[in-house]
């Protein structure tokens, strides 16, 4: 398309290219909504909300349970740029790296606490003595606190 | 198949009940361009999609949804926890708790329930990835506009959160619509409906194929 005017009647957005030395790291890109700079475009009336009592957690288990939900989510955001720009080496190390990271938090927490996906219930304590998939609290009573 | 996982995409703690804030955010349930909406679209459209990673992304970004789907429920769930009834009354919640107690139901702030033809999916790719661009942008404005009423810090973080997911999914689905426009004769895209009239489509993408090797 470089010699050409661009096709009308149709939309385009152009292609993110990411700097990958300039990504944020996983507790800011949660609290973010994403782990690149370039597209957090944030609204006038949030510019009062702070990080500094995010994820500010009660105990233990909850200080784990942030870390893997921010491991995680740094994968959810690289997954879906992975999906349009799928034979970016550098990019898709980074996922390896996370990836493994993530893994080993949430074996820990199984360990620890309680498994959060049915193919950690054998690192639980509790197995194989008692089916651990029922401990826990329901997501929705703020987890773990 | 989906695999559940015991967490929330974006912690939810909030300590103080609030039966009003709960019936605006309840919109991003059950409303027309909520998460509901959002994640029923993306998975009703990724069948039919010609380009095999478009239809991926519409699976991550549609499971995603479902996440979204889950913090805004423990929202609402946690703001009208063990409320009392004198509070239920003055807040106007009233009538919401009339048919449904203090239980989660899929509806708008205004009452409407949540209803399938908020969505679409129309078998052109085109034409739903255009449709998912507005649908991002109409769910960002949403947010924006309870960020701008809701002051309490603990239900606006994830708000914030929430927020910022439909600007980055609003940048994929203009890649995944450039890649599919890459596939296509630029001097006009609407010849032929890339889904249905395959035959058509795949002697075009030979032809983008070779054209492509030719100035590479």
């Amino acid at each position: 398309m470089d010699n050409q005017t661009k096709p009308l009647a149709i939309a385009s957005v152009e292609k993110q290219q990411c700097d990958k030395n300039n990504l944020y790291d996983p507790k800011t890109a949660l609290f973010e909504g994403t782990i690149f700079p370039e597209l957090n475009l944030p609204f006038f009336a949030t510019e009062s909300i702070h990080s500094d009592n995010t994820f500010k957690s009660e105990n233990e288990e909850e200080e784990l349970l942030n870390k893997i939900s921010m491991e995680s989510f740094y994968l959810d955001d690289l997954t879906l740029y992975m999906d349009t720009h799928d034979c970016d080496k550098e990019i898709i190390a980074i996922f390896d790296e996370h990836l493994q990271k993530r893994e080993e938090l949430t074996k820990e927490f199984a360990e620890k606490y309680y498994p959060l996906t049915r193919h950690f219930i054998p690192y639980s304590k509790q197995h194989p003595d008692c089916f651990s998939w029922k401990l826990g609290k329901p997501v929705w009573e703020g987890g773990c606190c | 198949m989906w695999a559940y996982e015991k967490r929330l995409q974006y912690p939810v703690k909030i300590t103080k009940t609030c039966p009003k804030t709960a019936q605006l955010i309840i919109s991003q349930y059950g409303g027309p361009d909520g998460e509901l909406s959002a994640s029923l679209r993306y998975l009703s459209q990724r069948y039919s999609m010609p380009l095999k990673e478009v239809g991926g992304l519409l699976t991550d970004i549609g499971t995603e949804e479902l996440g979204h789907m889950e913090i805004i429920c423990a929202m609402v769930y946690q703001l009208t926890k063990d409320l009392p009834m004198q509070k239920i009354k003055e807040s106007g919640f009233d009538l919401y708790y009339v048919d449904h107690t203090t239980a989660l139901w899929p509806q708008a702030a205004a009452g409407l329930p949540f209803c399938a033809t908020e969505l679409q999916s129309k078998g052109d790719a085109i034409c739903d990835l255009t449709e998912n661009l507005a649908a991002e942008q109409k769910a960002r404005v949403v947010y924006d506009n309870l960020l701008r009423e809701i002051q309490d810090p603990e239900v606006r973080e994830p708000l914030k959160f929430l927020r910022a997911r439909e600007i980055v999914h609003f940048q994929r689905f203009g890649e995944a619509l450039e890649r599919t426009k890459d596939k296509l004769d630029s001097n006009n895209f609407y010849y032929f409906n890339a889904e249905f009239d395959k035959s058509l489509f795949h002697k075009e993408e030979k032809q983008c194929c070779s054209k492509n090797s030719q100035t590479q």
